[in-house]
């Protein structure tokens, strides 16, 4: 039967390069290892939206001139949001062990905020926002902060907003993440539903699945996009409808757009 | 895990990731999901290293991880209501040869998913059909059963294409 393999691996050519990265496999073996031994509860979400390898593809350090030598240390920090609030009731509060960040690059909060508002300018479903609650503090609407990361992983970014509808109504809640190699999370054995994959202009790999259905006890319609860029940029774009909505207040081709906004990527 | 044991890992992956990659693109046709079946695989693998090292046939228990993967996958999207989608890849091929070289790719794409992952263990892995079998998690007989149904297959469809 070699035959048979001669003809597959003919007709298979050339394959196109790898998106697979020991790197990153071993930090999130890493990570979910402490998080299991921690005892944290970890939902799946969550444990993607936890951090990002710092290591590049080509074996650098990529963080290395951005974090502080011998800086705060960055705790081990597992966010498992909630969804947002029914309609009348103050949006609820993540529930995360005290983010720990790490000293961020000066001036990176400052453009990265204002590449995404520039964005979402753009998009008609985010006219009306609100500011956001993480981790037990009110954040501006789609302001970039230092958010959870862990000792390996590097630097963290991470944008909050609750959308409100023209009337004024909870739409759902909006979250951006940008790291540097961050873990997709939009894998076979992830959960949720099925995993669309799709190449963006600029070379860019982007996935997206949509959740419909008890998402950490609540029934929502969760809609997730990442997009890996080739500077090392990864962004992890969630869209929260309402609890018992039935849409998230951005679709998948709304999250593309933003995540590919130029702008938003990491020094 | 120590360090040795990681730079092992990372040895076997620098080494065997082209050839991974192949078999996972065999299963799911498609060189994204392919290579997200790969690093599942390999985070699996990463977790179990300490006693997968030791095993006598290393590349046989991880295509059985793979291929583990590969079906969870599909049960997953049956449950959300999703057939497995077999999309194309890149462009047709082109050239004198174009018609048979199709009959070899689609001669897989439309297998049913079990013969299929038994050609491609059996045939392409150079698993025995105990290892086959016990990947599939089925009998060595019906092991040579999807096989011979698998290569029936292939041959009347690259028979009727000529």
């Amino acid at each position: 039967m070699s035959d048979l393999r001669a003809l597959l691996d003919e007709q298979m050519g050339e394959p196109p390069a790898s998106t697979v990265r020991v790197d990153r496999i071993i930090g999130r073996e890493r990570r979910r290892r402490r998080a299991r031994v921690g005892g944290t509860a970890v939902a799946g979400l969550a444990v993607v939206l936890a951090g990002a390898s710092a290591v590049r593809p080509d074996g650098g350090d990529r963080s290395a001139g951005t974090r502080p030598a011998a800086g705060p240390t960055c705790a081990t920090v597992i966010p498992r949001f909630t969804a947002p609030a029914s309609p009348g009731v103050p949006p609820a509060s993540p529930t995360t062990a005290a983010p720990v960040a790490p000293e961020l690059p000066a001036g990176a909060e400052g453009a990265l905020t204002a590449a995404l508002a520039a964005a979402a300018a753009e998009e008609p479903a985010l006219r009306r926002l609100a500011p956001a609650e993480v981790g037990g503090r009110t954040h501006p609407a789609l302001r970039f902060f230092g958010g959870p990361c862990d000792q390996r992983s590097g630097l963290t970014y991470l944008a909050a907003a609750e959308v409100r509808t023209a009337a004024g109504a909870p739409a759902g809640r909006l979250l951006v993440y940008v790291q540097l190699d961050g873990d997709t999370g939009c894998t076979p054995t992830g959960d949720g539903g099925a995993c669309t994959v799709s190449r963006g202009p600029g070379g860019e790999v982007i996935r997206s699945r949509t959740f419909d259905g008890d998402v950490q006890g609540q029934d929502i319609v969760r809609v997730l996009v990442t997009v890996e860029k080739p500077d090392g940029t990864t962004l992890q774009l969630v869209a929260d409808g309402p609890p018992g909505g039935r849409r998230a207040p951005l679709d998948v081709a709304a999250l593309t757009r933003l995540g590919l906004a130029p702008g938003l990527s990491l020094p | 895990m120590r360090r040795a044991d990681e730079d092992d890992f990372r040895d076997y992956v620098a080494g065997r990731l082209p050839a991974l990659r192949r078999t996972a693109y065999l299963f799911c046709h498609d060189w994204h999901r392919a290579d997200d079946l790969v690093a599942v695989t390999l985070g699996k693998l990463y977790r179990s290293w300490s006693r997968a090292r030791r095993v006598e046939r290393l590349d046989a228990y991880v295509h059985r991880i793979m291929l583990n993967a590969w079906q969870d996958e599909g049960r997953r999207e049956s449950r959300h209501g999703r057939d497995r989608e077999l999309p194309a890849d890149g462009p047709a091929p082109s050239g004198p040869d174009v018609v048979e070289r199709l009959d070899q790719l689609e001669l897989l794409r439309r297998l049913p998913e079990r013969q299929r992952a038994a050609v491609v263990l059996r045939f392409y892995c150079d698993l025995s059909v105990q290892e086959t079998a016990a990947a599939l998690g089925v009998t060595d007989g019906t092991v040579k059963s999807l096989t011979s149904r698998g290569l029936a297959g292939l041959r009347l469809i690259l028979g009727g294409s000529r």
